[in-house]
């Protein structure tokens, strides 16, 4: 029989080391695979989340859609065909007996249409920029006695040039909120004001009504759903101070990815 | 540096250092790592008591190496018991440790006496281990757990396990073998390099304590 000239020790030290590389090999894929496993998930995860911002733009745009047609539709077509109707019935029943009082009902009904129509779609908005669309919705909000509406634009010229996506946004954001001052805040004053802090340009909102208590359990009612959604689509990033008695004030930050659009 | 130093004194010494974390930690232990903190301590003792036994009092301590693989299994089980969520009356873990202490016995009686160096034991400890801490990570793998696996303890004591009881599989099964045909210089290498292993694991179960949190 052949004698056996092997070195234990050799034969010993290289299983130790090739049973520890399998080892420490096999650590060192698992720890590789969980991480393209994490990454995989978290694609995934922004995948989702990029969807639903999509869709949520999307919802908000066909929204808008919808709402000006429906504008136009009401000032060009219902709108036109009472001021017509309203000529006819002029020369018709000028000579009537009688002169039955047609004619405030008619105005009232054009009025109305009108600012139906205004009010589903902003018409100086895309035209003359959004201090233009602003100055218009306060004045429908300044009824005398009623409310008194500040306005401060210290960005000048380029709050017109935010693009129409953010102007849009804006607008319906400082409508929602007015409109929430005017039935729930009970206030007598309302600030709005634009500036630039940081490089970023900065909408502040503010009235002094009656607040609102923040409540942790407190969720967000329809109306602030819909701000929150309108700034995320814009990527603005906005901040509130609110308290019982208070007032509220709203912050709201174009930051610089919405302000690269000025 | 006398190896015998880094083998006898550094080592055994460094167990110390994740004690010392684990109790800093104490209170953001997970209970696993409360288990693993049990082990380290035991390990202390027996390994405190193994030196006194043979350094100053010339006694053969072969028979601390046989109880050391017992509690070792048997707190490792615990450990992987609590790793696992399994319940109390769970089967596997009643009857494994028992089937290894039956077997330890058997050992001891009649195939290595308790003044030799308990090597079948440590083999097969070593297999039940490394099967253990491979379950761990099969279980991660397909498990679908958000938590980044560089943060949890487990995996550092799994990691700590799986690379001590691999590399020292070898070492466990031709140790009785390599005392009696290596020269006392080629056997003193082994076993430095024995006492690497242990020291790694002692660090990756540190850096485990470390990373546990509130």
């Amino acid at each position: 029989m052949q004698k056996v000239t092997d070195n234990i020790f050799l034969l010993v030290l290289f299983a130790m080391a090739g049973t520890f590389i399998l080892a420490a090999s096999f650590i060192f894929f698992f720890i590789k695979y969980q991480r393209r496993i994490n990454l995989q998930k978290e694609a995934m995860q922004k995948a989702e989340l990029d969807y639903g911002e999509q869709l949520l733009n999307a919802t908000l745009l066909s929204q808008e859609e919808e709402r000006k047609r429906i504008g136009r539709d009401l000032h060009d077509d219902v709108g036109a065909s009472l001021s017509n109707l309203k000529m006819i019935m002029a020369q018709n029943i000028e000579a009537a007996p009688g002169k039955p009082e047609y004619k405030p009902l008619i105005d009232k009904i054009i009025t109305t249409v009108r600012t139906i129509s205004h009010s589903l779609s902003p018409p100086g908005l895309e035209l003359f920029g959004l201090e233009y669309a602003l100055h218009e919705l306060f004045d429908s909000f300044n009824a005398p006695g009623a409310l008194h509406l500040n306005f401060e634009n210290e960005l000048g010229e380029q709050l017109d040039s935010l693009g129409n996506q953010t102007s849009l946004a804006l607008f319906r954001v400082i409508q929602e909120l007015l409109s929430n001052t005017v039935k729930h805040a009970g206030a007598k004053n309302v600030l709005v004001k634009c500036f630039v802090q940081n490089g970023n340009a900065v909408v502040t909102y503010q009235d002094d009504g009656k607040g609102i208590a923040a409540t942790a359990s407190a969720k967000p009612g329809m109306g602030m759903q819909n701000i929150q959604a309108r700034l995320k689509m814009i990527h603005a990033a906005s901040e509130m101070a609110t308290a019982p008695g208070g007032g509220f004030l709203i912050k709201i930050i174009l930051q610089h990815k919405a302000a690269a659009t000025i | 540096m006398d190896s015998k130093y880094f083998m006898g004194v550094i080592v055994p010494l460094s167990v110390l250092l994740p004690i010392f974390i684990g109790i800093i930690k104490l209170k953001a232990l997970l209970p696993t790592a409360r288990i693993i903190l049990w082990y380290l301590f035991v390990s202390a003792i027996l390994s405190a008591a193994s030196v006194i036994m043979g350094r100053y009092f010339h006694e053969n301590n072969m028979p601390l190496v046989h109880l050391y693989t017992v509690l070792e299994v048997l707190l490792f089980t615990w450990y992987y018991k609590r790793l696992s969520g399994a319940s109390k009356t769970n089967v596997f873990y009643i009857v494994l440790p028992a089937a290894f202490i039956v077997l330890c016995i058997i050992n001891a009686v009649f195939f290595q006496s308790i003044y030799t160096y308990s090597s079948y034991t440590r083999s097969v400890e070593a297999i039940i281990l490394m099967m253990f801490a491979l379950s761990y990570f099969a279980k991660m793998a397909t498990g679908n757990s958000e938590k980044k696996v560089g943060k949890q303890p487990d995996f550092y004591f799994n990691a700590g396990i799986f690379l001590y009881f691999s590399g020292a599989f070898m070492l466990f099964i031709f140790s009785n073998f390599i005392a009696a045909n290596l020269t006392k210089h080629n056997f003193l290498i082994i076993w430095n390099i024995h006492a690497a292993l242990l020291l790694l694991m002692y660090i990756l179960f540190s850096i485990a304590f470390f990373k546990c949190k509130k």
